[in-house]
């Protein structure tokens, strides 16, 4: 360029056109890897160099490397290749415009050769340009040096002040575009990052993971990036996802680790738990607290950063390690800031997935519940529920332990890895083994087949006879009933080691989602074992019913026969057994009392019972019901005394308070002690109260046992004394006096007393004033 | 005279009488055991001289049997079935009962050799005729 050149006192038209051709560029839409080839052609244009070469920075080799260059002629021989294709940091025009961030001129190569200034790679060359462009680095905030243009000349004059100008010129040019490549890719990079993040809301949790740390290392361009779930229960990280699954021809596997746990205290990243900030790590090959050294010297990761993921409330759920392409001296505060801030929407992911995932239970409730009804077979029920959970948990195996009346667990129901017949009958004491130990002391174990340090003892010796060692990670919960008592305990083995990159450990979530679950079994087992007690009982009764209809029945007609076949034999009425008549009319008519009883109580009776009040004589009704009862009662040798009757009157429905009387009666008299000596109802009246008085009936029969006073007198419910005697029987005559008696404005109840023996029965009455 | 057992807790109720005295007028003396308790040592005195037991099925198992094992003693004429055949092969038994058959009871009763099955409510006569049958055919 010569001075002839200029014109109107500016730069010359040509000159003009083609800076103006490079400014074009700015509102051009390129790629930073393309900027190159579009930007050098235009400055070799401009300043028509003899050599010139733009650099890249290489983040991951820490120098410059080439990325356009001219002419091909010089730059294809070997020796400038080997030698000049990349540029170290320090160092010639290049190390300053780096040191400096401003373009460097060396127009004396050989004085600035000495002041180690300029690097000679042609000597024929006499003048050397650097041009530096800023960019703001991956990580952090500051400007860096990313490019380089270097243009030289051979044997010419060296660049003048107005041309340094316009090279200056040139480079903010230059350096805009860059920026706005940048920009944009930053800003579609940080779309595509927020897309991955808002659209994985899926209960797979793990290819959740998997996109998220898929978009942060195209964010954040890094070697290798690790999710660790922190586990509160043993103050661990376990390794939940990574990316890539391959670096270069290397296939990565959680087995390429050196350790998918580590405890919180003895790994790197466990400061970050607690502290709840990020952290560079440096020099990791120097530190002992480092957890997978080879798998770092293998892959060529020498620092990482790590970064907490933390939820709202503040709480660590977990870290992940990212290995930047880069400089750690990149990262400061801020840039760890956005580090943070790129990563807290995982928390919410992981919260919602932890949501969805108790949403989803609701609707296991119901599954449980069928699975639980379905099968007649008890173990049947229970192994299908075990592979319900197993499926839920996504692990290999489950087993549900129930501990049984004599203090020992039994393995209910099973599936997977111990699922073979010998098992079936484990039973373990309550601090036997990792499956005791959980029944007995409360809080949930997690247990890593890595970490058996943690569990050494008798117990794990045990466990392994029984999984032959096969278990990598185990979670066992206990199994509470309402009142927050231990009934049992689930345990789940395994995670599983999928395809979709399953870590094939539990971790605290998972501990969370079986103890959900072991609620929802506790529930489902009380409801289904009331069902199922329900059903028993009332097909019990409906037997019971059966033979209580029969039983007078077969009386009436056995009654029946006898009078017809003695009417046929019995020639004249001197003949006839009077007597023997009468005893069988009266039992018959004592037989359909019981049917009418029977008949009465069936269905809800409270409802059927009417009662219509009237003028009663007490000691009429009593001697009434004392007829019906006799011939049993003297049958057994009971006898029958009513006592200072002082009441003679009340009011109340005459039918339905004989059907009370008679009720009391007749159990007394049924349910008399066949051991007993000498037998004794005995009814009679007390008043100590103004307004009310009370009848009472007391027998020397079985006796009730204690805690079932109250029971006994709901429908269907029998003291187990009487069903030990009696097996016949409804349940339903005390429930069936307990309704009369309150429509009466009165009250049965049994003496507490009196639970051996005798058994007294108080029906407390109203006064009729 | 023939010589049956009926095991029943009911054998001494009135009602039972009826039957009883019916059945004696066609030539069977009944022997009522009312408890479980007195089945064995009474067969134990009288074996020999007794033709056929007659067997209720729901009693009272009292303190001979646990009502665990009588199924709250609705079975527990099951029980003294399987005794009663454990020390007494040939004596032929007849069941009376309200329970309806089924099919682990249709087992029960090829196993344990129950000559005949009767459900209540039953009449003086159906059992005379149970009886005779079975022993004609026991000849």
């Amino acid at each position: 360029m010569s001075k002839s050149d200029h014109e109107m006192g500016g730069l010359p038209t040509t000159l003009l056109t083609r800076l103006q051709a490079l400014i074009n560029l700015i509102k051009e839409e390129c790629d930073i890897d393309a900027l190159p080839g579009v930007v050098m052609p235009h400055l070799i244009d401009l300043f028509n160099p003899d050599i010139a070469c733009y650099y890249v920075k290489d983040n991951d080799k820490r120098d410059y490397r080439q990325a356009a260059s001219f002419p091909d002629t010089f730059w294809q021989r070997q020796e400038i290749q080997e030698t000049f294709s990349r540029r170290p940091v320090v160092g010639g025009s290049i190390g300053k415009a780096i040191e400096s961030k401003k373009m460097v001129v060396v127009n004396n190569p050989t004085e600035a050769e000495a002041k180690g200034e300029y690097v000679p790679f042609d000597p024929s060359i006499t003048s050397e340009i650097a041009i530096p462009i800023l960019a703001q680095r991956r990580l952090s905030t500051e400007e860096g040096v990313v490019a380089l243009i270097l243009l030289s000349r051979r044997e010419r004059n060296e660049f003048t002040q107005e041309e340094c100008q316009l090279v200056n010129i040139a480079g903010s040019i230059v350096n805009t575009i860059y920026n706005n490549c940048l920009a944009k890719e930053l800003k579609e990079r940080r779309i595509e990052f927020l897309a991955s993040i808002t659209e994985s809301q899926s209960l797979d949790l793990d290819s959740t993971f998997e996109r998220f740390l898929t978009a942060l290392s195209e964010l954040v361009p890094s070697k290798f990036t690790s999710l660790w779930l922190y586990n509160e229960l043993d103050n661990s990280l376990v390794i939940r996802s990574f990316y890539p699954a391959q670096i270069g021809e290397e296939v990565i596997s959680f087995e390429s680790l050196d350790r998918r746990v580590m405890k919180c205290s003895e790994c790197l990243s466990g400061e970050v738990v607690n502290s709840k900030k990020p952290k560079v790590f440096t020099r990791i090959d120097a530190s002992d607290k480092f957890s997978n050294p080879s798998f770092a010297r293998q892959f060529g990761l020498e620092w990482f950063v790590s970064v907490p993921v933390l939820d709202a409330d503040g709480k660590t759920l977990g870290v992940i390690n990212l290995c930047p392409v880069g400089d750690p001296q990149e990262l400061d505060e801020e840039a760890n800031e956005s580090l943070v801030r790129y990563i807290s929407p995982l928390a919410n992911i992981i919260r919602l997935a932890y949501l969805l995932f108790e949403e989803d239970l609701l609707i296991a409730y119901d599954d449980f519940f069928k699975v639980m009804l379905e099968f007649q077979d008890q173990q049947a029920s229970w192994d299908s529920l075990a592979k319900m959970i197993r499926d839920r948990m996504k692990c290999a195996g489950c087993s549900i332990f129930l501990a049984e009346a004599d203090g020992l667990l039994y393995l209910k129901g099973t599936t997977g890895l111990i699922g073979n017949p010998p098992y079936k009958a484990v039973v373990y004491e309550p601090s036997q083994g990792l499956t005791g130990t959980a029944f007995k002391q409360g809080d949930p174990i997690i247990y890593y087949s890595e970490a058996k340090e943690q569990y050494s003892g008798t117990h794990i010796s045990k466990f392994r006879e029984h999984t032959s060692g096969k278990s990598k990670s185990i979670i066992l919960v206990q199994i509470l009933d309402r009142a927050g008592h231990p009934i049992g305990v689930i345990r789940c083995n395994n995670k599983e080691e999928t395809p979709a990159r399953h870590v094939g450990r539990f971790t605290k979530e998972d501990v969370l989602q079986l103890q959900k679950i072991a609620q929802i079994v506790a529930s489902v087992h009380s409801k289904t074992s009331w069902i199922r007690e329900r059903e028993k009982e009332r097909e019990r009764s409906l037997n019971s019913l059966h033979h209580e209809l029969l039983s007078p029945l077969e009386g009436i007609s056995q009654h029946i026969e006898w009078l017809e076949y003695h009417l046929d034999v019995w020639k004249s009425p001197e003949e006839w057994d009077k007597d023997r008549v009468l005893l069988k009319l009266s039992d018959m008519k004592q037989n359909s009392k019981l049917i009418d009883v029977v008949v009465t109580s069936l269905g809800r009776f409270d409802e059927k019972i009417r009662i219509k009040k009237r003028d009663v004589s007490l000691i009429q009704l009593l001697d009434t019901c004392r007829a019906f009862i006799y011939n049993e009662a003297a049958r057994k040798g009971i006898k029958i005394r009513v006592d200072k009757i002082y009441v003679s009157r009340m009011r109340g429905d005459e039918l339905q308070l004989m059907r009370v009387f008679y009720n009391l009666l007749r159990n007394a008299v049924k349910y008399s002690d066949p051991k007993e000596q000498y037998k004794l109802i005995d009814i009679y009246i007390s008043a100590k109260e103004l307004d009310h008085f009370v009848l009472s009936f007391s027998d020397n029969g079985i006796g009730i046992v204690k805690g079932e006073e109250e029971r006994i007198f709901e429908m269907y419910e029998r003291g187990s004394n009487a069903a030990k005697y009696f097996p016949e029987g409804t349940g339903l005559g005390l429930a069936f006096c307990r309704s009369i008696m309150k429509k009466h404005g009165g009250q049965i109840s049994v003496d507490p007393n009196s639970l051996s023996k005798p058994t007294t029965f108080h029906l407390r009455f109203p006064r009729w004033r | 005279m023939i010589r049956v057992m009926y095991v029943d807790d009911e054998a001494d109720s009135v009602k039972m009488e009826s039957k009883f005295d019916l059945m004696k007028k066609k030539g069977i003396e009944v022997i009522p055991v009312t408890r479980v308790p007195d089945v064995f040592p009474q067969l134990e005195r009288m074996s020999d001289s007794i033709d056929l037991i007659i067997l209720d099925i729901i009693m009272p198992p009292e303190e001979y049997y646990s009502l665990d094992d009588t199924n709250g003693g609705t079975s527990t004429g099951i029980n003294l079935l399987k005794e009663i055949r454990d020390r007494y092969k040939s004596i032929p038994i007849i069941i009376v009962s309200v329970r309806r058959l089924e099919a682990a009871d249709e087992e029960i009763e090829t196993t344990y050799d129950v000559a005949d099955y009767l459900e209540k409510p039953v009449s003086a006569f159906d059992v005379v005729n149970a009886i005779k049958r079975v022993l004609r055919n026991k000849q």
